[in-house]
């Protein structure tokens, strides 16, 4: 059977990706959405949306599920599956999955957004699942009445242990710095949560734990000592990473490894293919800002369309 | 050699983990698999010593824990641990 030919398959299932599937869609064009999961980065938001217009408050899982609402109301097909590969033959572009499916397209809009960036510290790896966690809002409902740890100190760091501090027995705060970096309205929450202990100049070291997390070994950058607590849980909000790996050597990037886009259109420097929300170099990442990239890039992509059939 | 999957409503990953078990469940009707959600088992939580959700659970033939895997898991991988796994 001959393989389906598609106008755009957009890489990514957070705002940027779900807003071009619809605009996609709405020109009128074939898409196709491939995404690892669900939501991109607003399934780990530890705190109510606010700022999203014409939703008031609302947690990521619900604003998750009216993009999901949405895209299914226009039938878009949505295959979960990571890509791993992107190669463009002439005006085709292949995209390869993990489960080792391909998928053919004559334009792409990448919009995979940020992953977890990890602390790379003995037995963070290891333990990752059992009791090494990068998503509060996933698994921080497990935590309740024990002991838990989050590194990092800036408003992630904060809005995490606050979420914690509603079920867990102790919520410790480790901040690398001297200082914490988040905001005061999040530094005026935390101390007023007693289950909440801020430590400040921890260099965590060692996650430690036979089959599960049950010590974290920090060093006191002050006194050099090292230091250990006895802790449950660990869950790291130290920033994220491009989620980018799968299209290394085909488009240009800036020193923070994000892809190189053209502000108007969306375009990168290969012709058809474009980039969308936190994965570009744009300045601000506000889920807002990637909704309204993901449209940019569809639009664009479909005058693109024109332009070469 | 029997799989227990551990979900619950409010986790997104379980929906992407959902329609790739019913493919592998589809593909292999003798393997023997148990789903379990928090929302109406809570104390699963304890009992199963839950860090992470969704959660796989690989039990041999006498009950036995052989292998946990977490998150979001490519059905390659899944396949493999099934097969390497089936006999015990």
């Amino acid at each position: 059977m001959k393989q389906k030919l598609y106008d755009i398959i957009i890489i990514g299932g957070g705002p940027a990706g779900m807003t071009a599937a619809i605009y996609g869609h709405r020109e009128n064009l074939d898409v196709l959405l491939i995404t690892k999961d669900i939501g991109g980065q607003i399934k780990r938001k530890s705190v109510e949306i606010e700022n999203y217009p014409g939703l008031g408050k609302i947690s990521g899982k619900s604003l998750i599920e009216k993009f999901e609402e949405h895209l299914k109301e226009f039938k878009v097909p949505v295959v979960l599956d990571k890509a791993v590969k992107i190669k463009k033959t002439g005006k085709v572009f292949f995209v390869s999955t993990g489960d080792k499916k391909q998928f053919k397209g004559l334009s792409v809009i990448v919009a995979s957004g940020a992953d977890p960036r990890p602390l790379e510290v003995t037995g963070e790896k290891e333990l990752i699942g059992r009791g090494v966690s990068y998503c509060v809002t996933c698994d921080g409902m497990l935590y309740k009445d024990r002991i838990t740890a989050v590194v990092g100190g800036g408003n992630a760091g904060f809005e995490a242990g606050i979420f914690l501090s509603r079920l867990a027995k102790q919520v410790y705060i480790l901040e690398y710095g001297p200082k914490v970096r988040a905001d005061k309205t999040n530094q005026q929450i935390v101390k007023k949560t007693q289950k909440i202990k801020v430590i400040t100049n921890a260099d965590l070291k060692e996650i430690k734990g036979k089959n599960f997390v049950d010590t974290i070994i920090y060093q006191d950058n002050i006194t050099k000592k090292a230091k250990t607590l006895k802790v449950d849980g660990v869950f790291i909000e130290i920033g994220s990473i491009p989620a980018t790996g799968f299209v290394k050597g085909l488009v240009d990037f800036n020193k923070r490894d994000e892809i190189k886009v053209n502000p108007q259109t969306g375009e990168t420097k290969i012709f058809g293919l474009f980039a969308a929300g936190d994965i570009t170099d744009n300045k601000y990442k506000q889920i807002v800002v990637a909704a309204g990239d993901g449209a940019r890039c569809a639009l664009s992509a479909s005058r693109y369309l024109q332009n070469i059939i | 050699m029997k799989v227990l999957k551990i979900g619950a409503s409010w986790c997104v990953d379980c929906k992407v983990m959902t329609p790739r078990w019913e493919e592998i469940e589809q593909e292999y009707p003798w393997l023997e698999t148990e789903y379990i959600g928090l929302d109406d088992n809570p104390d699963a939580i304890k009992k199963y010593n839950m860090a992470s959700i969704p959660t796989f659970i690989f039990f041999d033939k006498d009950g036995n824990e052989i292998l946990r895997m977490s998150k979001l898991v490519e059905k390659d991988v899944l396949i493999k641990a099934i097969l390497e796994n089936k006999d015990k």
